[in-house]
């Protein structure tokens, strides 16, 4: 029954993306947390989450992605997320994540935003 | 033949992780059985999970148990309901004095937890909590 | 042999020219300037250095085309005359280094010969003694560094349990010790399977090429032309030089560590020497170890996490059970089930219905774990939510079998018996599906069995079901249990069986439910006597008052 979520990365240029497959609680949080800060750690300014793959998700996982999130922003970073199920969309606006982050319908929207957000000044 | 109505169906899970699935896979299958739309589903399971969680954290003892019940009625003006009830034997929580979080003071703040209750009121329809020494009770509905 | 003290020595001029000749050009081959100095000072036409290479002798100055004689007695210790030439031995400290061919020389001068053997042997004794220093000095420094390494790998590979952090390691090093550039480890399951492969610098070989590597136990293997010629079986296309070795723990192949294209200082692609074999045979020593002990160790705790998964979903399924037994009028039931410790997989419940009617149900769900654990709470939730809207009790066993085969996640299947009884009239309906023949006591002797009614449920699609009735006199009782009562085994192995089940039932008219249910698990336990089950034994016991 206790499978953790796995990530994939996949760096292109100043941007990481990440794919989560499975339920993000605080052990899946915490390997995208992991990965997330190896790719900071390497340069990388903008971080995409797709979590596609993912159906369910629990409030000590996203506090989690919080606090990934301030650690993008303490770098002027850029951190969106894409491919939301329509409840982890609303419970992402719930706990706030939406406040910093940007949630977008799909990878290449997410990315273009990313792109765009971190060539402006 | 049988004509008894409201029947309940209840689980007890064990207090380890990711028990919380065995929940809402049951939940699952009763919104199914009601004819419940995947997105009210989805945001069922996922009230589900933080009720559980919820419990686990008051857990006494590790032999503590947390006990799911499904009731599935119909009422004549909103029609018909999924409700689940989530017990605990642990130490309890005032719900009144419960900081209602937010994005402000999580942000920055050491206050990472406590979502779980808001979370839960924002996705089903009508929550009832109740909580003393004796445990946890909480109440959720959602309506199809 | 000529006594020395009765020729003349050379002159101070031979010796002066000769130092000359041999300091000239330092930048040349020894050999080159040995030859040069030779011709020089013997007036010889041409001349031929032998030294030797190994077993053999072989010719070592560079201007050989003109002339190619052959070395004529290797074993002189004294200057002849052969093929024109005079051969002269070069020796010093009673060593011969190699024969110096002279052609065109005059006998005349037979001091010149023995000082020019002399004055060459001396040189290349000195040039081999320094070279052996060197090579000497090598070694040592590489023993030293070869101990280090070993040092320090020992203490980095102990206590790391993490195994591919473990293959890291081993293979990171053993590219580092080698000089290589790349380096291809793979670690092997005990069936075969790769358990896992790390690379640096690209794949050497593919991994199933790897996999049917014969190499020897122990040795590890050198192809300093692996692009072209097979090394132990298997061609290596993607590197030019290879070392490689089995990694074994009591014989058994654990995996194979392979590193290729060993570099230069000047970052050439130089051959691994028998150096880097035996640092490489080492190191896979250490390595097998520990990539031994933490195999052992994931494995231990993957057992421990599977062994904790069956008892959460034993604990969750037992949870469904029901807590309390109901009370109907005119009925009087019992119910017990005892666990085994990890496998769950029975269910029963107790459903009172309206005009005082009782419904009863027992469930034998196959499989074990958590995914087992789930098929019962489905069934449960199947039973409940579909049991008001059944007409029949064959429509209810029909809509728990659709409602399986929606919403249950495996293809697993159960054995059924739901039982209705009404009290006023003693008619009790029932269907089996697939489940042990109930037996139904009767008040004054005589047992009959209750069968079964149809195949068990989730098996097929559209299944069908017939609805029995039998009709229950007052004290009449029926007897419902599980796999895991008839199947006991004791230390014989012989099984419980329907046969003592029968008998224990046929004394029981005067006993209550309790006791009847009671009597019967408890000679089960006598039975079975310690010896670990593998199955719940379930028994539910309804009798008419």
């Amino acid at each position: 029954m206790s499978e953790t979520c796995k990530v994939a990365v996949e760096r292109r240029g100043d941007v990481a993306l990440l794919w989560t497959d499975g339920y993000i609680n605080n052990q899946g949080g915490e390997e995208i947390a992991r990965e997330a800060y190896a790719q900071i750690g390497n340069g990388a300014r903008g971080l995409v989450m797709n979590l596609e793959k993912t159906k369910i998700v629990n409030s000590i996982g996203i506090s989690i992605l919080i606090e990934v999130l301030e650690k993008v922003m303490d770098r002027k970073g850029v951190l969106a997320f894409c491919n939301l199920t329509p409840t982890i969309d609303k419970t992402f606006r719930i706990m706030g994540l939406a406040q910093y982050a940007s949630i977008y319908a799909n990878e290449e929207e997410a990315l273009k935003a990313v792109s765009v957000q971190l060539a402006s000044p | 033949m049988f004509e008894d109505g409201g029947r309940e169906i209840s689980l007890t899970i064990p207090i380890a992780p990711d028990m919380e699935l065995v929940a809402t896979a049951q939940a699952a299958a009763v919104g199914e059985y009601i004819g419940m739309s995947r997105d009210k589903i989805d945001e069922i399971k996922l009230a589900l999970v933080e009720a559980c969680i919820n419990a686990f954290e008051h857990a006494h003892a590790r032999d503590d148990r947390v006990h799911v019940a499904f009731r599935v009625g119909k009422e004549t003006v909103g029609g018909e309901w999924l409700e689940i009830e989530v017990r605990d034997q642990g130490q309890g929580f005032d719900a009144a004095t419960v900081e209602a979080p937010s994005a402000e003071k999580t942000f920055g703040g050491r206050r990472k937890r406590g979502w779980g209750l808001k979370i839960i009121k924002s996705l089903m329809d009508h929550v009832e909590i109740a909580s003393g020494e004796w445990g946890t009770r909480i109440v959720m509905r959602k309506y199809k | 042999m000529t006594s020395r003290a009765s020729a003349a020595p050379p002159s101070r001029g031979f010796w002066k020219t000769a130092a000359a000749l041999l300091h000239e050009d330092t930048r040349s081959p020894l050999t080159a300037r040995l030859a040069a100095a030779a011709t020089h000072l013997s007036g010889a036409s041409r001349c031929a250095i032998f030294l030797r290479d190994k077993e053999s002798w072989v010719r070592a100055d560079p201007g050989g085309d003109d002339w190619a004689p052959r070395l004529p007695d290797p074993a002189a210790r004294a200057a002849v005359r052969a093929e024109g030439a005079l051969w002269i031995p070069l020796e010093s400290e009673g060593e011969v280094h190699g024969f110096l061919g002279l052609e065109g020389v005059d006998e005349t001068e037979p001091e010149l010969g023995r000082s020019l053997g002399l004055l060459l042997g001396a040189l290349l004794g000195a040039n081999r003694f320094s070279r052996m220093v060197k090579d000497a000095g090598f070694e040592l420094k590489t023993r030293l560094l070869e101990l280090e390494s070993l040092y320090d790998l020992g203490l980095s590979l102990a206590g790391q349990l993490d195994l591919p952090s473990l293959a890291d390691e081993v293979l990171f090093r053993s590219i580092s010790l080698t000089d290589a550039r790349r380096g291809t480890l793979v670690l092997f399951q005990e069936s075969g399977e790769v358990l896992l492969e790390r690379n640096i610098g690209g794949e050497i070989l593919p991994t199933e090429a790897l996999a049917t590597w014969r190499l020897p136990e122990g040795e590890a293997v050198i192809n300093n032309a692996a692009a072209t010629a097979p090394t132990a079986g298997v061609r290596s296309a993607t590197c030019e030089k290879c070392l490689a070795i089995g990694i074994s723990v009591s014989g058994r192949r654990l995996g194979v560590l392979a590193v290729a294209d060993k570099e230069s200082r000047d970052g050439s692609v130089i051959d691994f020497t028998a150096t880097d074999a035996r640092l490489l045979s080492l190191f896979a020593n250490q390595a097998a170890a520990a990539i031994e002990t933490a195999r052992l160790h994931r494995e231990a705790i993957e057992k421990e996490r599977l062994d904790r998964e069956l008892e959460l979903a034993a604990a969750i399924q037992r949870e469904l059970l029901p807590h309390t037994l109901p009370i109907v009028a005119g009925v009087e039931v019992a119910a017990a089930s005892v666990p085994t410790r990890q496998v769950g997989g029975d269910y029963y419940d107790f459903f009172p219905l309206s005009r005082g009617r009782l419904g009863f149900l027992i469930a034998d769900v196959s499989g074990k774990g958590v995914p087992a654990a789930l098929l019962v709470s489905t069934v449960h939730a199947a039973v409940h939510l579909q049991i008001d809207l059944s007409e029949t009790i064959t429509d209810l066993v029909s809509r728990i079998d659709r409602h399986l085969q929606r919403y249950a996640a495996a293809r697993k299947f159960l054995t059924l018996f739901f039982g209705l009884i009404e009290p006023d009239t003693g008619l009790l309906r029932y269907v089996s599906a697939g489940h042990n023949p109930a037996l139904l006591l009767r008040r004054f002797g005589g047992i009959e069995r209750l069968d079964s009614t149809g195949v068990p449920v989730g098996i097929l699609p559209n299944a069908v079901w017939t609805e029995r009735t039998v009709a229950m006199e007052p004290g009449d009782l029926v007897c419902l249990y599980t796999d895991g009562v008839t199947e006991a085994v004791n230390e014989r192995e012989e099984e419980f069986g329907m046969e003592r089940l029968t008998r224990i039932l046929g004394g029981a008219s005067a006993m209550s439910a309790e006791q009847v249910c009671m009597e019967a698990l408890a000679q089960v336990a006598e039975f079975a006597r310690g010896m670990p089950q593998y199955d719940d034994q379930t028994m539910l016991v309804v009798r008419r008052t």
